[in-house]
């Protein structure tokens, strides 16, 4: 018994789960709340000063129409224009942190990101192309959401075409065709016209979230939400998956079906959250490690954790991206400057392998 | 539950599973089988194919009258669990966790353990003897303790069939006895357990049946103290052993390689 106890003390030095089990506090209560409160504050955040009580009324008279609030400005900045971008961030955020937390629970390997298989660089060729083209908005979105899917696809059958370790090989595929991608991109960059063309393209390179409206927001939150819910339900096979190809198998798994069901809903929903914000790199990779000091390894709790802690990232970036400069500044750079010393404080504070 | 392999065949293929041909053999419930061979001889491919980790080429597999190549891999895990050689989980699971995924071919694709699988998970780790090492990190158990845990786990699963690929390889001089007295142990329950070995004394210890592999090819097969001859060792790993029966607390057979 007082070694078993021993065992408890000895784990619980060794892993961040404290944050867990604060005082019988549930997991899910800090991060939760967190969320809450920073929902209603980014409402705030702005060049048109609206306060914290006006935001809750203007929001409650749109869920109850019991509450009535009479000014058009206020409720229009509040549901047209800082609403969708809100939403935007959070969506985009857990998304990606989503995807990457089971891309590299299901490839086993703590370097993996979303975009391992070639989604970022489809989806901005996709971008590209369409802004050489000249498209609009809409056909921006479309274009890159489609050649996300594409490079994904060549990468997955490429993958599955090479004999030997399914996981290796279609981490090599991607690898390749994420290549192959990113040269095209650069062909197009080559080609577009320098005043204008070339600037869009490597803005929209760089990701933002200004330009993300209502209509945009509502097709691209449902491929989303599917591919979200999807992976919530059946986050515990990671767990098995995570034991390898052939044990899993043995344990009764069908490791090719599941595959397959993962990357389908990782690519939806990456490739959707790229289409509207552009590439933001880090989330995906360092999120899940964050997930990983909080509630340890096991996926039934990771998965829920890292969705929340990715919205919860994304926000709080694209809050700093709006009013930190007179200009905004890209999401994709803030992403990479606030992530990386986070995340290098959280390695040295960390436990063993897997931060 | 009856196991029946009949005139199963395999070729070596590019993944570098090594081949093995016209292997005959029948298993029931309580038996202990260890398949002894040198490195090489196609032990861990035809423990696969009994699991159909991999498809045979010719023959078949039957369980309990039922061909395994038309039965659904969940019902494959319910029926047969199976203990790789070597065990390295890519994420610092705790104990616990790792034994809660021997559950896996009880549950549906959305389900996740509930409190019974948690029982069943715990109460395999108290029969290891284990359960004190429920919340530690996989990563910071000894390689013992690791083989220990995975055995708790097949437990978990709660299959009929056990096949075991050299299960002891990894354990100290204490660990290897100890987990051939568990074996034994489950055997006694009714478990039919296969397994593959180097160790001649570990099967005069445990073994029911013994098959003797060379190059593919069941050599002997039958009653440990029969098939484990001085000739046949030499034939088989190229050295010369002697074979003695050590009485009083003993009571078997050893094998002892002679050095000059």
């Amino acid at each position: 018994m007082i070694d078993a106890e021993k065992h408890k003390m000895n784990n619980k030095k060794f892993t961040l789960r404290r944050f867990g089990k604060l005082n019988g506090v549930s997991t899910w209560t800090i991060p939760v709340v967190l969320l809450v409160v920073l929902f209603i504050f980014s409402f705030v955040m702005g060049r048109y000063p609206i306060s914290p009580l006006n935001v809750v009324k203007i929001l409650g008279s749109h869920i109850l129409p019991v509450f009535h609030f009479n000014s058009g400005i206020l409720d229009t900045i509040v549901m047209q224009i800082r609403l969708p971008r809100i939403l935007a961030a959070m969506i985009v955020g857990a998304s990606l942190a989503l995807s990457g937390v089971s891309f590299q629970g299901l490839f086993r390997n703590p370097l993996v990101s979303p975009d391992i298989l070639g989604v970022s660089s489809g989806a901005g060729f996709g971008a590209a192309l369409a802004i050489l083209l000249s498209g609009n908005q809409l056909a921006i979105q479309v274009s890159a959401f489609c050649f996300a899917l594409l490079a994904v696809g060549i990468s997955y059958s490429i993958g599955k075409m090479v004999k030997g370790n399914p996981t290796l090989s279609l981490i090599l595929a991607g690898m390749a065709i994420a290549s192959l991608f990113g040269a095209l991109l650069s062909l197009v960059k080559y080609v577009a016209d320098p005043v204008n063309q070339l600037p869009a393209i490597t803005y929209w390179l760089m990701g933002s979230l200004a330009s993300v409206g209502q209509k945009g927001l509502l097709y691209a939150a449902v491929p989303m939400l599917i591919g979200i819910t999807v992976l919530i339900l059946i986050r515990w096979r990671f767990n098995v998956l995570a034991m390898g190809e052939e044990e899993a198998k043995a344990l009764g798994v069908d490791t090719g079906r599941l595959r397959i069901i993962i990357v389908v809903c990782c690519t939806m929903i990456t490739a959707s959250a790229v289409c509207i914000s552009g590439t933001i790199g880090w989330v995906g990779l360092v999120i899940p490690h964050i997930g990983r000091a909080l509630v340890g390894p096991d996926h039934k709790k990771l998965l829920p954790v890292c969705l929340l802690i990715g919205a919860i990232f994304l926000l709080l970036i694209d809050d700093i991206a709006r009013v930190v400069a007179s200009v905004e500044i890209p999401i994709g750079i803030l992403t990479a400057i606030v992530g990386i010393p986070f995340f290098i404080l959280l390695l040295r504070k960390g436990q063993r392998g897997w931060a | 539950m009856n196991l029946t392999v009949c005139d199963a065949s395999f070729h070596y293929d590019s993944t570098g599973n090594s081949g093995f041909k016209d292997v005959n053999f029948s298993l029931n419930d309580g038996q202990v089988m260890t398949i002894l061979g040198p490195n090489g001889c196609g032990k861990t491919t035809l423990l696969k194919c009994l699991n159909r980790l991999t498809e045979l080429h010719r023959g078949s597999i039957t369980l309990d009258d039922q061909d395994i190549s038309r039965l659904p891999r969940t019902l494959i895990a319910k029926s047969i669990g199976y203990v790789p050689q070597l065990h390295q989980p890519a994420f610092p699971f705790s104990v616990l966790d790792t034994v809660l995924v021997g559950r896996a071919p009880h549950l549906g694709l959305l389900e996740s353990p509930s409190q019974q699988d948690m029982e069943i998970a715990e109460q395999s780790l108290k029969t290891m003897g284990i359960y004190h090492l429920k919340d530690k990190s996989y990563t910071q158990i000894s390689g013992g303790e690791r083989q220990l845990v995975i055995f708790a786990r097949v437990l978990a699963q709660q299959p009929s069939l056990l096949l075991l690929d050299e299960p002891t390889s990894h354990l100290d001089f204490g660990n290897q006895i100890r987990l051939l007295h568990e074996v034994k142990k489950l055997a006694a329950t009714g478990l039919p357990i296969i397994m593959t070995s180097h160790f001649p004394d570990h099967v005069f210890m445990v073994s029911d049946i013994v098959a003797i592999m060379k190059e593919g090819v069941f050599i002997d097969c039958g009653q440990p103290d029969e098939i484990i001859t001085e000739s046949n060792m030499q034939r088989v790993y190229g050295i010369p052993v002697n074979i003695h029966y050590v009485d009083g607390p003993v009571k078997r057979k050893i094998c002892i390689p002679v050095t000059e």
